[in-house]
């Protein structure tokens, strides 16, 4: 599979800076929107930022199970690389959602279910590195990793609904901005084009750090088996 | 209308710097290692 | 089956026995809450009326924190004498092995939430006795769900560096939904007209998936 990504990686990239450049240029031809005026230019970079942190953390859930089932080390390669990845686009997300925040709502911050959830799904990235970093044996830190992967993706969800029903049930939502998902017209050719550039990105991404973290472990190894020779 | 584009710059700019610089970061470590596999007569990947 | 139920039964019961008659963790936890409740007050003064309404965030805060002390040892013992293999080796499921660690961290955090309650209760001046039993049943309720992630997190983390850091990093962020639920429905029970049962609702959900979710995940996690 790394060798299948070391054949392709260079495909990928160019699909995806082709595909990037033309988003762009139809984010800088798209018009204003009429209530945002300009900033809705931000939600080209911050809902396909934030389908590729959900999309992320879905592909490292299916990686953990399969590694879990397996036991085959490239699923294990695979979750950690999605672990970092995931981590760069909600960082994004939640940076770009604070950004568009400040002159929609006049706040950088709002404790919505949405934004809620994405802190706490960047939290939960972190927390997935910190665990496979604090963890000496690798076989150990795959299996505990895959396991809180799982713990996660159950728990994002009930996050996601409680905050919801925390925020209309008990207080509601103190800033009334402009609704996020009101996507007609002129707005859609570049966000979906944008989209399908964050998905190669998002997948090229994938490829580097999964051969990143293959060489890194080939070296351990033999690292090891020097260490091993010398004592031995 | 509001002139938001200081806004707007900024998120371009920050999506540059949180996702081209791990991608840079990756891909220079990734050569890095794969010197030092090779040097060692192992078979990059 | 009662064989199993007994084996688990025997581990809870090592564990809280060998606790209690050295009063190590039992004693700490309470101390530690107690300490936590003098920072609230000195932090925030609260009148009688304050009192009141911070007294749900404030009891789910210190357990949260509490537990997290709890949690910390419970593999610890093992973890020591090595005894942790010879358990793994030995016959007994890892469902059950979870069943009796989760139920003995289960009755530590109980009891020091029984404790706990009287005294903040007396400490900040609210007169809400006549709620008691039901204030222990939504506690109850949340500790359950609480114990069995956390006692989960505490395996995954046992052999980590600076666990008890990562520990807390990786169970906060995780119980919100528990936090949100916990504190919501001790705040509409304290007020009139509060809607308790949505949020009893969300913890049995929360209970219900954790414990069916967590012995399996610890069978994952400690198999070779």
């Amino acid at each position: 599979m790394i060798k299948w990504f070391s054949k392709w990686h260079g495909v990928v990239f160019v699909a995806t800076l082709l595909t990037l450049l033309t988003g762009l240029w139809l984010v800088l031809s798209a018009p204003a929107d009429y209530q945002q005026g300009d900033a809705v230019r931000i939600l080209y970079i911050h809902v396909p930022a934030a389908k590729m942190s959900l999309l992320s953390y879905l592909f490292l859930t299916v990686a953990s199970g399969m590694y879990l089932w397996r036991r085959q080390e490239p699923w294990d390669i695979l979750a950690e690389a999605s672990v970092s990845v995931g981590a760069a686009f909600t960082a994004l997300t939640l940076a770009s959602g604070s950004i568009w925040g400040k002159p929609m709502w006049g706040a950088w911050w709002a404790w919505d279910a949405r934004l809620t959830s994405m802190l706490v799904l960047l939290i939960l990235f972190m927390g997935l590195m910190a665990l496979r970093n604090a963890l000496e044996d690798p076989h150990k830190a795959a299996r505990a990793t895959a396991v809180l992967a799982i713990i996660g993706a159950v728990d994002l969800p009930i996050i996601h609904y409680s905050v919801v029903w925390w925020r209309t049930l008990h207080q509601p939502p103190s800033f009334a901005g402009p609704a996020k998902q009101t996507i007609t017209g002129d707005l859609l050719p570049p966000l979906l084009v944008m989209s399908v550039a964050f998905i190669l990105l998002g997948a090229w991404l994938l490829m580097v750090k999964s051969r990143e973290v293959a060489a890194r472990r080939a070296w351990e190894t033999l690292e090891t088996e020097r260490l091993e020779q010398s004592h031995g | 209308m509001a002139d938001y584009s200081e806004y707007v710059l900024s998120v371009y700019l920050l999506a540059l710097l949180l996702l081209a610089g791990p991608a840079l970061l990756w891909s220079l470590r990734l050569r890095r290692l794969r010197r030092m596999l090779q040097a060692e007569g192992k078979e990059p990947l | 089956m009662s064989k199993l139920l007994r084996a688990a039964y025997r581990i809870a019961w090592k564990d809280v026995v060998g606790d209690w008659r050295r009063r190590a963790t039992l004693s700490s936890m309470l101390f530690f809450a107690i300490a936590v409740l003098v920072v609230f007050q000195v932090a925030f003064d609260p009148d009688r009326l304050e009192a009141t309404r911070l007294l749900p965030g404030l009891l789910w805060v210190t357990i949260l924190f509490t537990s997290l002390m709890g949690l910390g040892r419970v593999f610890q013992a093992e973890e020591e004498d090595g005894a942790l293999e010879g358990l793994l080796l030995s016959a007994v499921p890892r469902g059950v092995l979870f069943l009796g660690k989760w139920s003995g961290n289960l009755l530590l955090t109980l009891l020091v939430e029984l404790a706990l309650l009287p005294l903040t209760l007396v400490l900040f001046n609210v007169d809400v006795w006549g709620q008691l039993p039901a204030i222990v049943g939504i506690l109850l309720l949340g500790t359950l769900g609480l114990t069995g992630l956390g006692v989960l997190l505490a395996a995954m983390t046992q052999t980590a560096r600076s666990r008890e850091t990562l520990l807390a990093l990786l169970l906060l962020p995780l119980t919100a939904p528990l936090l949100i639920a916990g504190v919501q429905a001790l705040a509409a029970l304290l007020q009139p007209g509060g809607e308790v049962e949505p949020w009893l609702r969300l913890l049995v959900i929360f209970d219900l998936v954790y414990l069916a979710l967590a012995p399996w995940a610890f069978g994952w996690l400690v198999t070779e």
